[in-house]
């Protein structure tokens, strides 16, 4: 043995082995994020994958200064010309990753290996904001695993097994788990400490707060789901399923916008009436998927909402001041009827045009007005004129340019999907003084049994209109006339039947039985997922705290994990064998152990016979002995006796008696 | 001022170590033997995990919470699994060689436990030797530190530090171990005169040795011409009649002088008087001489060859530590 001197752990030079399962993990690390980031990151991979190869094969040396500068210029100006130039979540990460990659050629010793472990963690968690489904945790656990492996090899000291590292890694992964739970149970959730924009993380969906022509047919094109729906109690009948999101009341001849936008939720108007309910009440929980956006979505009309940094817009509307970045849980409840509370100049703001456009149609418009005689009248006219004429309900129409784009649907094309329909009703009824707006949202959805709730995707998207007649607002759609069945059906129920080549791929798929019922057992249970992981809400725990422990304080919160903790190391103790169990002595064992302890072991070569007569020479007073140890002799000796528990139990209590009897008259 | 109180710190620290962990032959380590903290990288992963924390906050990503919380707990959980590492593992002194002062005793222990498991690498730490790594895979393992002989006599080893890190680096765990193991060291050969003593008082003797003669008598060599000094009792009278000088001449490994006695060196120290046994020994041992050494306390009767010159070396080196 040679004589060596002490080098600390963090310096010691990693084995190859190490080396090779770093890479690895480095592998499923990179392949996660490949969607997210720019192409030319799998070069900057590849080239990390070379270095290590050399340095497996001998190159143990750390790469030249020039080349890791020009790698890392090199990676910066990429990222910048990839167009990640705004301070943002995905530039951070990029840089992050590109860190990630370019460390990795000058991995050589133990800490450069640690550091890229523990970035690896990190990485992983950079990755749930990117994904949280049941799937995105389910790969989290890979990742961790990996890197867990990746840790056991750079800490190996060159005797890096898989099996035993797998073993490790696995039992420090489960028995970690009762506190993680513990700890996603009952830490708060506090608010965000600042705030990074992000771009492909907060990517919008769903309704936006403004309708181009065609952007809710571009909508209806995505099978992604938009939220999902638990009543409390009764469901509304399916064709009441109106999803309200988005009230647009502002329209520049081509876009209709809300009047109030995402761009400054502070000037938002605070404490505002909602309607109050008259018909029938539905209470219902709503998840909504991550939007990026600040719309809430809700059953037609809302009357009441919960939460704190949600504002009731005077338009009818519910929003989130921060954008909906990740599933959001929330309690609202509708009615079928309600009465609108008087909202002064609003009306007068919902009648507004351009100046100039869609003449003819201006002119269309007020001739049947007069014709018609009163608003509702004019109402049905249109209605009827939509029923009569051959307008052709697709999701495919010819685009509609210009400053007389809806002239063109209404008087020329006639085909068109629900928003053109829409548009063009608003358009008219504010042309001839009827305040109306267009409310954007989904109309439909599907019943899942198997969890309870309504699943509404985004191709159920929609858009119809809202006339303020009689002091009330009014619900119109003319896609009820156009084509009646959408009312009833999904949209993909209703293309399927009539134009199935109008619908993507993935919602023909769907249709199939098979498909769709596996379909509705993933949404189910990405719906479970969301309800009791994402959306958890610890005031339930902290409830649990309160109703065991009393009022909740952090001496008391202290106290409890401990106690978890000391607990389950007790457990983990036993299972693991740490902590040795004593082992039970079987009768008659016992008895002649216990015997031996109170009156003195038996002499070398001293049979029990001979032990028996010894005591009974020496304790006369103890009746008891003698036929005990004959018991336990026979016992013992002779395989064919029972031990006669009984009789072993009176023979002791005699004993003890006469012991005690004994000491007494000491 | 700080290094002093640093200094006393330590110094206390060594004696309740010395108190709490008293020198032993063999040593099963238990949780009053083993501490264990949280190494530097277990802090970090700490710090990685509040990072995922703020993540989880910053974001409000419901699953980052978990994640923070795991690696956590992944920490405390470390902490059984490191200490299940050292937790009844067994060590027993085995052996030790011997070797010439100034040499590397190597010192053999066993680690063993009752429990078959796999401990991963343990190291045996101390400055005098470094680290010795022992990868413990579900069998028992030998151990062999090499310790410097500096003086003669026992060689021990000092109080080291037997630590793991496995699996994972997270967490140390480490006992120190003063274990009762010895190799030895023998004098180093030092040339000293040796001077003639006579044994048991046959003071009319001019031979240093008479019986010699009465053994050696058997295995006559030959006849060679006599030199000045030579015994007057080995003169070979017939030759003398024929007018040569001839004595009787024996092998030489009967010469006389086979035994090194410790009375052949008188007004030496202890040591010094060792070392001048060890030249002698290694000498016969050179020109393939038996030999027998007598010491005050022992008396290695006549051999030869490496075994017994190792069975004298033995008793030099535990000479005055019986």
């Amino acid at each position: 043995m040679t004589e060596s001197e002490y080098i600390p752990p963090y310096r010691r030079v990693l084995s190859q082995a190490a080396i090779r399962t770093l890479l690895v993990a480095q592998f499923f690390m990179f392949l996660v994020f490949v969607p997210y980031m720019p192409n030319w990151f799998v070069l900057v991979f590849v080239f990390a994958v070379f270095w290590r190869w050399r340095v497996i094969h001998g190159q143990l040396k750390k790469p030249p200064v020039w080349l890791v500068l020009s790698m890392i210029v090199a990676g910066i100006a990429g990222i910048v010309a990839s167009g990640f130039s705004r301070y943002s979540l995905d530039t951070a990460v990029a840089f992050c990753l590109l860190g990630y990659l370019l460390k990795s050629l000058e991995v050589l010793r133990r800490r450069d290996g640690i550091f890229q472990v523990y970035l690896g963690f990190f990485l992983s968690g950079v990755y749930l904001l990117y994904r949280f489904d049941p799937l995105g945790a389910l790969l989290l656990v890979f990742l961790v695993l990996s890197n867990l492996l990746a840790l056991q090899a750079v800490t190996s000291e060159g005797h890096f097994r898989l099996r035993y590292a797998l073993k490790q890694s696995t039992v420090l992964m489960i028995g970690a788990v009762p506190i993680m739970v513990a700890g996603y149970l009952f830490f708060p959730r506090l608010p965000p400490l600042w705030n990074i924009p992000n771009d492909e993380r907060g990517a919008q969906t769903g309704m936006s707060d403004e309708m181009r022509p065609g952007s809710v047919a571009e909508l209806a094109q995505s099978n992604e789901p938009a939220f999902r729906v638990s009543f409390n109690g009764e469901r509304p009948p399916r064709d009441q399923w109106y999803w309200r999101g988005n009230t647009m009341s502002v329209f520049d001849g081509e876009t209709w916008r809300a009047r109030y936008t995402a761009r400054n939720p502070f000037a938002w108007p605070r404490n505002i009436d909602l309607p109050v309910a008259e018909g029938s009440r539905y209470d219902y929980t709503v998840i909504q998927e991550k939007s990026g956006q600040r719309w809430m979505y809700f059953l037609d009309w809302p009357v009441q909402i919960d939460g704190a940094d949600r504002r009731i817009l005077p338009d009818a509307r519910a929003a989130q001041i921060r954008p909906i970045n990740n599933v959001y849980r929330y309690q609202a409840v509708s009615s079928d009827r309600v009465s609108w509370s008087e909202e002064t100049g609003a009306q007068r703001l919902d009648l507004a045009l351009p100046q100039t456009g869609n003449e003819a149609l201006r002119a269309w418009a007020n001739e049947r007005y007069q014709e018609a005689g009163s608003d509702w009248a004019f109402v049905e006219r249109l209605l009827t004129e939509i029923r009569e004429q051959d307008f052709y309900y697709t999701l495919r129409p010819p685009l509609y340019r210009g400053e007389d784009s809806i002239e063109a649907f209404w008087l020329g094309e006639r085909r068109g999907f629900c928003e053109h329909y829409a548009s063009a009703m608003a358009f008219m009824l504010r042309a001839v003084g009827i305040p109306s707006r267009i409310v954007g949202g989904y109309l439909g959805g599907t019943y899942v049994p198997g969890g309870d709730y309504i699943q509404v995707r985004q191709r159920e998207a929609h858009a119809w209109v809202e006339v303020w007649i009689d002091s009330e607002w009014h619900r119109v759609d003319p896609t009820a006339v156009v084509s009646p069945n959408r009312i009833e059906m999904n949209l993909d129920e209703l293309f399927m039947g009539s134009q199935p080549e109008e619908l993507s791929v993935g919602a023909r798929l769907g249709r199939a039985t098979l498909v769709n019922q596996m379909i509705m057992y993933w949404d189910n249970l990405n719906y479970q997922w969301q309800v009791l992981v994402l959306d958890y809400d610890n005031n339930q725990a902290i409830g649990w705290f309160t109703s065991a422990f009393g009022e909740f304080s952090p001496l008391k919160a202290v106290l409890a994990l401990l106690s978890v903790m000391g607990g389950l190391s007790l457990a983990f103790g036993l299972w693991l064998g740490l902590i040795p169990i004593p082992k039970v002595q079987k009768e008659p064992y016992r008895s002649l152990n216990k015997i031996e302890r109170l009156y003195g072991g038996r002499g070398q070569g001293e049979t029990l016979h001979q032990y028996a007569q010894r005591l009974a020479g020496q304790y006369p007073h103890h009746q008891a002995l003698g036929p005990l140890l004959q018991q336990i002799e026979q016992c013992i000796y002779d395989p064919e006796t029972d031990l006669d528990r009984y009789e072993l139990r009176h023979l002791w209590q005699t004993l003890q008696q006469e012991r005690k009897q004994d000491s007494s008259l000491v | 001022m700080i290094g002093r109180f640093r200094k006393r710190v330590r110094k206390n620290l060594d004696q309740w170590v010395e108190k709490r962990l008293p020198q032993q032959n063999d040593i099963t380590l238990n949780q009053s033997r083993i501490f264990i903290v949280p190494t530097r990288q277990g802090l970090v992963l700490l710090i990685i995990a509040v990072l995922v924390l703020l993540l989880a906050i910053n974001f409000e990503s419901a699953l980052n919470y978990a994640l923070a919380f795991w690696l956590m707990a992944m920490l405390w959980m470390a902490v059984h699994l490191t200490y299940r590492n050292l937790s009844g593992l067994t060590l027993t002194a085995q052996s030790g060689t011997l070797v010439e002062v100034g040499d590397v005793s190597e010192l053999t222990l066993a680690l063993s436990s009752t429990q078959a498991r796999s401990r991963g690498v343990l190291e045996c730490i101390h400055p005098v030797w470094g680290a010795i790594a022992v990868d413990l895979h579900e069998h028992e393992q030998v151990v062999t530190i090499p310790v410097p002989a500096e003086q003669r006599g026992p060689v021990m080893p000092p109080r080291f530090r037997i630590e793991s890190r496995y699996p994972f680096g997270l967490i140390v765990a480490w006992s120190y171990v003063s274990i009762n193991v010895k190799g030895w060291a023998y004098p180093k050969a030092v040339r000293q005169d040796r001077q003639a003593v006579s044994a048991s008082g046959d003071e009319d003797e001019s031979t240093l040795n008479d019986h010699f003669y009465k053994e050696g008598s058997e295995d006559f060599h030959g006849l060679r011409t006599y030199q000045p000094g030579d015994p007057i009792r080995r003169l070979h009278w017939p030759g003398f009649s024929r007018d040569q000088l001839l004595v009787k001449s024996f092998t030489d490994y009967q010469a006389t002088d086979e035994t090194i006695d410790w009375e052949q060196f008188p007004g030496l120290s202890t040591d010094s008087r060792l070392a001048a046994i060890a030249w002698y020994c290694q000498k016969f041992v050179e020109q393939g001489r038996p030999f027998g050494v007598v010491l005050p306390n022992a008396e290695i009767p006549v051999g030869k060859g490496e075994d017994h010159l190792m069975r004298v070396r033995r008793q030099l080196a535990e000479f005055g530590y019986d």
